[in-house]
C-alpha cells in the first residue's frame, strides 16, 4: 500500500528532473534572469516538496483518508469508455465537422449511460446538434469544426 | 462632482428604452456567461459590433450590462454543475457545487446572486464618486507591487490545499510549470514546446478550466452512473432569498470582499480570477466555521462572487480615467468607447460628463437588474439539474467541447482539454485540490514577469521586492499566510486524540 502511494511523488519529482534537464537549454549568462531561471525554481520546489512526502509516507503514517469511494472495475471501464467516448467525438469532429460527429455522439453516450429509448434519443441528439450549431453559427458568428472529408 | 447632470443622466437612463437594452444585455450576459468556455471577453466582443449603429450610450450601457451580467453568469453552471461558467467562478464552484449536492442549488444561486448584484453596486458607486481620487491608486503599482500581489494570492491558495499542504504545494507548482510552456514574457523566447506550433502562445486558460473542471466532472459521473450511484439530489427551489441569520452572516463577507475586488480591479491587469480566490481565502480565515469551507459555506459563495463582481466596478475606473484598462473585458469595452469617437482619460472628464454621468447611473442600474434577473432565471436554471443525467451529461460534453474549440478555434485546444480532464480526475480521486492549479495558471504569468523585471531592476537582488511599501506589506503578507497555515497543520497533527485525559494523569 505505501509502494502504491509513492507513485504520486515519484512522478512528480520525475516531472521535476526533466523540466530541470530541458530548462539547461534556456540558461543565458548574458541575461540577470534568464528565461530558464522560473522554471527551473518550480522544478527545484516541486522535487524538494514530494521529497518531503516521500519522507511522509515512509516514515509517519500518512492520516489522510480519502473521501472518494474505490475504484473498482466497473469504476475504470467507465472511466475508459468515457475517454474513449470523448477521443473518438474529437476524430469525428475532425474527420466529418461537428454536426454530423454531434449527432453521433451524443446518440453513442447516452446509450452508453443505459438510455434504451432510442426515437428519443433520436430526436434529443438532432435537437442539440442542430440548435448549438445554429446558435454558434449565427448568433455567436464562431465557426465550429467543418471536418477534412466533407 | 455635478448634481444636476448626475440627476439629469438618471431621468435619461430610466427611459424605457434605455432600460429595455441593459435588461436584454443583462439577460444575455447572464446566459452567456453560464455556458461553460464562453468567457465575458466572449460576451462583450460580441456585442460591440451589434451595437456600432446605436447612439454612443445605448451602445456602451449595453455592453456594461454584458459584462455584469456574464461576470455573475458564471457562477450558475459552477453551482449547478460543478463547471465554473468563466474561471473566475471556480472559486465560487467549490462550496457552491457542495451546497447544489446537499439540494440547495437554489440557495446557493440566491446568494450568489445577492452577492454579485451589491457588489456591483458598490464598485459602480466607488466609480462614481472616487473614479480619479482612487486610479491614482493604480499609478501606484510597478513590478514589485505587481509581484507582491500575485505571491499574496498564490498564498492564498494555500487555504484551499485541503487535508494535505504538501498536496496542495505539488497542484500550485504543476500550475506554475503549465505556465512555462510558450513565449517567455521579458525575452521572448521560446520554450518547452518542443517543436509544436499551437503551444508557442502558450496554454489557453479557458481549455484548461473546461478540462479540469469540465472534463473531469463527466468522468466522475460516467462513473457514477454506470455504478448504479444516482448523482442528483432533489433541489429545494423555494426559498432563494437567504433567511435573516444568513443575510447577518455573510453581510460583512460580502462587504469585505466587494471592497477587495474593487481594489483588485482598479489595479490593470489582475482580474476577476484573483479577486475572488482572494476574498474566499479572506473569508476562509477568518471565519469562525472554516471546517465548513469547502462543504457547503455560504460564505463560501458569497465572497468569492463578491469578489469577481467588485472588480467590475474598479476595472472600469483606471480605463475611464487614465486609458488604461483595468482587465480583459474593459480593453473590449475600451475598444467599444473609441469606436463611437470619445477618448478616454482625464479629458474625458472635462469634456464629455454628458456621457461619463450616465454610464455611472447604467452601470448601478445594469448591477441592480443583474440581482432581480438572476433571482428570477435562477428558478430556470436550477431546473436543468432535473433533467435526467443520460440526457444531461452528453450535453454538458458538447458545451465543454465547444467552449475548449472557440477560444482559438483549434482542436488542439480540446486535446488539451482532455488531458486537463484526465489529470483533474486523477486529482480529484487522489485528493489533490484542483483550484489552484488554475489560479496558479492565471498568476504565474504575472508572478514571473514582475518577479524578472524586479530582480533586473534590483541587479539580481531579492531584496528588491522588500524595497517599497506596498510590495513589501503583500510580500510579508504572504510569508505570514503560508507561516500561519503551516503552523496550523502542526497543531492539528499533534492535537491529543479526542477523550484523552487532558491533565495527563
Amino acid at each position: 500500500m505505501k509502494t502504491a502511494k509513492l507513485i504520486d511523488p515519484l512522478c512528480f519529482i520525475a516531472l521535476g528532473g526533466l523540466t530541470l534537464y530541458f530548462a539547461q537549454a534556456h540558461q543565458d549568462e548574458n541575461v540577470i534572469v534568464s528565461p530558464a531561471f522560473f522554471p527551473r525554481m518550480v522544478a527545484i520546489l516541486m522535487i524538494i516538496m514530494n521529497l518531503l512526502r516521500i519522507i511522509t509516507i515512509i516514515f509517519k503514517q500518512e492520516k489522510v483518508e480519502s473521501n472518494q469511494p474505490p475504484l473498482t472495475r466497473t469504476g475504470y471501464k467507465s472511466v475508459l469508455i468515457a475517454l474513449a467516448s470523448l477521443v473518438g467525438y474529437f476524430g469525428l469532429n475532425y474527420l466529418i465537422g461537428f454536426l454530423l460527429s454531434t449527432i453521433i455522439f451524443v446518440f453513442g453516450l447516452m446509450y452508453l449511460l443505459g438510455n434504451r429509448r432510442f426515437l428519443q434519443s433520436a430526436v434529443f441528439c438532432l435537437a442539440v446538434a442542430f440548435s448549438i450549431s445554429a446558435i454558434f453559427k449565427y448568433v455567436l458568428v464562431l465557426p465550429l469544426p467543418q471536418g477534412v472529408l466533407f | 462632482m455635478d448634481f444636476d447632470l448626475l440627476a439629469q443622466s438618471f431621468v435619461l437612463i430610466m427611459q424605457p428604452m434605455n432600460l429595455i437594452i441593459i435588461m436584454l444585455s443583462v439577460t444575455m450576459g447572464i446566459i452567456i456567461g453560464a455556458l461553460p468556455g464562453l468567457t465575458v471577453v466572449m460576451a462583450c466582443a460580441l456585442l460591440v459590433p451589434l451595437t456600432y449603429g446605436f447612439p454612443a450610450i445605448q451602445s456602451f450601457i449595453s455592453l456594461l450590462g454584458i459584462y455584469c451580467g456574464a461576470v455573475y453568469g458564471g457562477s450558475v453552471s459552477a453551482i449547478l454543475l460543478g463547471i465554473p461558467g468563466t474561471p473566475a467562478a471556480a472559486a465560487t464552484m467549490i462550496d457552491g457545487f457542495a451546497l447544489c449536492k446537499k439540494g440547495q442549488a437554489g440557495k446557493a444561486l440566491g446568494i450568489a446572486c445577492i452577492a454579485s448584484s451589491v457588489a456591483g453596486i458598490f464598485s459602480a458607486l466607488v466609480m462614481t464618486f472616487l473614479s480619479p481620487q482612487v486610479a491614482k491608486i493604480s499609478l501606484l503599482f510597478g513590478p514589485v507591487e505587481y509581484f507582491g500581489i500575485a505571491f499574496f494570492a498564490l498564498s492564498i491558495l494555500v487555504l484551499l490545499a485541503g487535508k494535505s499542504l504538501l498536496k496542495g504545494f505539488t497542484a500550485i507548482l504543476v500550475g506554475l510549470l503549465c505556465t512555462t510552456i510558450g513565449i517567455e514574457p521579458l525575452t521572448g523566447g521560446i520554450r518547452f514546446t518542443f517543436g509544436n506550433e499551437t503551444l508557442t502562445s502558450g496554454l489557453d486558460l479557458i481549455p484548461v478550466a473546461v478540462g479540469l473542471f469540465g472534463f473531469s466532472q463527466v468522468f466522475d459521473d460516467v462513473m457514477a452512473i454506470r455504478s448504479g450511484r444516482s448523482v442528483k439530489k432533489v433541489q429545494t427551489l423555494q426559498n432563494l432569498l437567504p433567511k435573516w441569520r444568513e443575510l447577518r452572516r455573510i453581510a460583512p463577507v460580502i462587504g469585505k470582499s466587494s471592497l477587495i475586488g474593487t481594489f483588485i480591479g482598479v489595479i490593470p491587469g489582475i482580474g476577476p480570477e484573483t479577486a475572488s480566490f482572494i476574498g474566499y481565502g479572506e473569508a476562509k480565515r477568518s471565519s469562525k466555521n472554516r471546517d465548513q469551507f469547502g462543504h457547503g459555506a455560504i460564505e463560501g459563495v458569497a465572497a468569492p462572487e463578491a469578489g469577481n463582481n467588485g472588480v467590475t466596478g474598479g476595472a472600469m475606473i483606471p480605463m475611464l480615467t487614465l486609458g488604461v484598462p483595468g482587465d480583459a473585458p474593459t480593453a473590449i469595452l475600451l475598444g467599444g468607447l473609441m469606436l463611437h469617437g470619445l477618448t478616454v482619460g482625464p479629458m474625458l472628464f472635462r469634456d464629455s460628463l454628458n456621457f461619463v454621468y450616465p454610464i455611472f447611473i447604467g452601470f448601478i442600474i445594469a448591477n441592480i437588474f443583474m440581482g432581480v434577473i438572476g433571482l428570477s432565471l435562477a428558478r430556470v436554471f436550477a431546473r436543468v439539474i432535473s433533467i435526467r443525467q443520460e440526457l444531461l451529461l452528453p450535453v454538458i460534453c458538447v458545451f465543454c467541447f465547444v467552449g475548449a474549440y472557440a477560444t482559438r478555434l483549434s482542436l488542439f485546444d480540446v486535446g488539451v482539454a482532455m488531458g486537463f480532464g484526465l489529470l483533474g480526475f486523477y486529482f480529484n480521486r487522489n485528493d489533490y485540490p484542483v483550484s489552484p492549479i488554475l489560479v496558479a495558471i492565471i498568476l504565474g504569468p504575472m508572478l514571473e514577469m514582475n518577479m524578472a523585471n524586479a530582480l533586473n531592476v534590483g541587479n539580481g537582488s531579492f531584496m528588491v521586492f522588500l524595497s517599497t511599501p506596498v510590495g513589501a506589506i503583500f510580500v510579508i503578507l504572504a510569508w505570514l499566510n503560508i507561516g500561519l497555515a503551516l503552523y496550523n497543520r502542526y497543531r492539528k497533527q499533534n492535537r491529543p486524540p479526542a477523550g484523552a485525559d487532558s491533565t495527563g494523569g
